[in-house]
């Protein structure tokens, strides 16, 4: 019981003291005795972590959260549109020239959700399924309006789209993390100390609420959190596949379905894995970078498939 | 006063209509009551009203008094217990797990006091799933997880406990035990029991009361070696199903094929 709870703070901790030197430079410890490489470690290294290890945690709670609320394995936080909303929303700004990519992604995830609840409020009721449907929709019209985008604009503007479509971790301002921290952390925290509510909303709907669960209220609140947790990290690093699915997999193939501990367990994990597979985009064709979401998606893909062929249970 | 009193009550659900109309009924603590009829017939619609999760009813459910509509969902789970057809305990819970969250009404969200955690084995020594504990529940049979869910309800040491057909998939010898200890409960802690079932021999057998619903309505509501024998029943069940009483007055159905 006992080493189900240390491993995963473990995990990140040795993310956190490893990976920082690992770049296009690798930079020993000893080396930050230079002062021109001390600034390179604390202004570019340190930011990028922190952003790593937020955006990292951030997807796969979110994912963790959407996975137990719609009783669908495969939710992410693709599922409710809000990643491609906010997608095509940075896309507009790309297209348009203007320097608010920021914005554009927030507002475009802002909209997918504004669009999400008018069915629902519509509907009076929230069915996981009916989320799931609407997700799709949402998605694929947003894709459909990146693709033309695309083939409208010039071959620079075109491939500055694909380039941030792949999602990357960059350095960014310490002011823009602190933000995005204030935003996320609140938000994580209390997602994982709902965790028992997850467990009963993922028996069904009627044995939460004959629980005394509200579930109505509860499924509102689930989504607009998860959905602001993924449209700030869009925002930050375009949308990065895999996160969300792979580790809240992986540790439920280790520690069983209760997120009363796979959700604390995924906040590590999912923070380790992200700046670890950053540390691996940095490193393997130095001194050139891969978006790292190349490489979740080259690690997340076979790694998915590994653990549900090893899984002898149901997802 | 009634626990639980029914007046005009009347539901309709969309795509089905009209489920149930003009139901009255009251009920108090310590009685065990069967709800039988065919599918269809109003037997969920109407636990699923009583257990406050359908609010679009018209007429009057009350329970202590008070209209179910005005309790907080938490406040009503401290009191009433529902154990629903649809649960589907599928992930990787284990047995223990699932067992908890019937006091996550209490506060006991995390696992609880070391009180809960006795409530929990208490509930789970009735259920006779002791041995379930720490297995997950996508690796049990059925009735094996039927039992698990049964614990849960049980740990909410509800005043009013209502079941939607709790024996499925459950083996005759646990179906008897599991009805023995509802009967016990209600006998000796006051606990109101309502349980929809199909098997017509064990509410005879243990229930103190048999509602009978068909298409919604009411039909009859006495004790068992009333209803079974009546003519409403036959006119119910058809003439495969027969009822014989013994001297005592006991009434056991057997099937005329």
């Amino acid at each position: 019981m006992k080493s189900e709870w240390i491993w995963p703070p473990l995990l990140m901790l040795a993310a956190i003291l490893v990976t920082p030197w690992f770049g296009s430079e690798i930079v020993p410890p000893s080396a930050l005795a230079d002062p021109a490489e001390y600034v390179i470690f604390a202004e570019f290294r340190i930011p990028r972590l922190i952003l790593g290890l937020l955006a990292g945690a951030s997807l796969s709670v979110a994912g963790c959260l959407f996975q137990a609320i719609l009783r669908n394995p495969l939710a992410s936080p693709y599922t409710l549109g809000v990643s491609s909303g906010a997608a095509l929303g940075a896309v507009i700004m790309i297209f348009l020239d203007v320097a608010w990519i920021w914005t554009g992604s927030a507002l475009g995830a802002a909209g997918a959700l504004a669009l999400m609840a008018s069915i629902f409020v519509r509907q009076r009721r929230i069915s996981a399924t009916g989320l799931v449907l609407a997700g799709v929709s949402i998605t694929s019209v947003c894709s459909s309006f990146i693709i033309l985008l695309q083939s409208i604009s010039g071959f620079a503007k075109s491939f500055s789209v694909t380039t941030w479509l792949v999602g990357a971790v960059e350095s960014v301002s310490v002011s823009a993390i602190a933000i995005y921290a204030a935003v996320t952390l609140p938000l994580m925290i209390w997602i994982i100390w709902k965790a028992p509510d997850w467990d009963l909303l993922s028996m069904g709907e009627s044995w939460a609420a004959s629980r005394g669960v509200p579930v109505r209220t509860l499924m509102v609140q689930a989504c607009i959190a998860g959905s602001i947790l993924t449209a700030a990290t869009v925002s930050m690093t375009g949308p990065i596949g895999f996160v969300g699915l792979l580790v809240p997999h992986m540790v439920r193939h280790y520690a069983g379905a209760s997120n009363r501990r796979v959700l604390p367990a995924v906040f590590f994990c999912g923070a380790a894995f992200l700046v670890c597979c950053d540390a691996i985009a940095r490193t393997v064709l130095r001194p050139a970078e891969i978006p790292v979401g190349v490489i979740t998606a080259l690690i997340g893909g076979p790694g998915l498939i590994w653990i549900l062929r090893g899984s002898r249970s149901e997802v | 006063m009634s626990l639980y009193t029914l007046d005009s009550l009347q539901c309709t659900r969309t795509g089905v209509g009209t489920v149930l109309s003009n139901v009255g009924l009251r009920m108090d603590a310590g009685e065990f009551v069967a709800l039988c009829g065919l599918n269809g017939s109003g037997k969920s619609t109407l636990l699923e009203t009583m257990s406050g999760l359908l609010a679009g009813y018209t007429g009057s459910c009350s329970f202590e008094g008070r209209e179910l509509r005005q309790w907080g969902p938490r406040e009503l789970a401290k009191k009433i217990s529902f154990l629903p057809q649809s649960a589907e305990p599928g992930a990787r819970f284990t047995g223990l797990e699932i067992v908890q969250m019937g006091r996550y009404p209490f506060g006991a969200g995390w696992g609880g006091s070391e009180a809960d955690t006795q409530v929990c084995k208490r509930a789970m020594q009735l259920a006779d799933c002791t041995d379930l504990a720490s297995r997950y529940a996508n690796q049990l049979s059925g009735g094996e997880r039927q039992r698990i869910l049964f614990a849960a309800v049980l740990a909410q040491e509800p005043k009013a406990l209502l079941l939607d057909e709790p024996g499925t998939f459950v083996d005759l010898p646990h179906q008897i035990r599991m009805f023995r200890t509802l009967r016990e409960l209600c006998l000796q802690q006051g606990m109101l029991c309502v349980a929809a079932t199909h098997d017509l021999n064990l509410a005879a057998a243990f229930c103190s009361r048999i509602v009978l619903l068909d298409q919604g309505r009411v039909v009859s509501d006495a004790a068992p070696n009333k209803v079974l024998p009546a003519d409403e029943f036959r006119a119910v069940f058809g003439d495969h199903v027969r009822v014989r009483q013994n001297e005592a007055g006991a009434v056991r159905i057997h099937y005329e094929i």
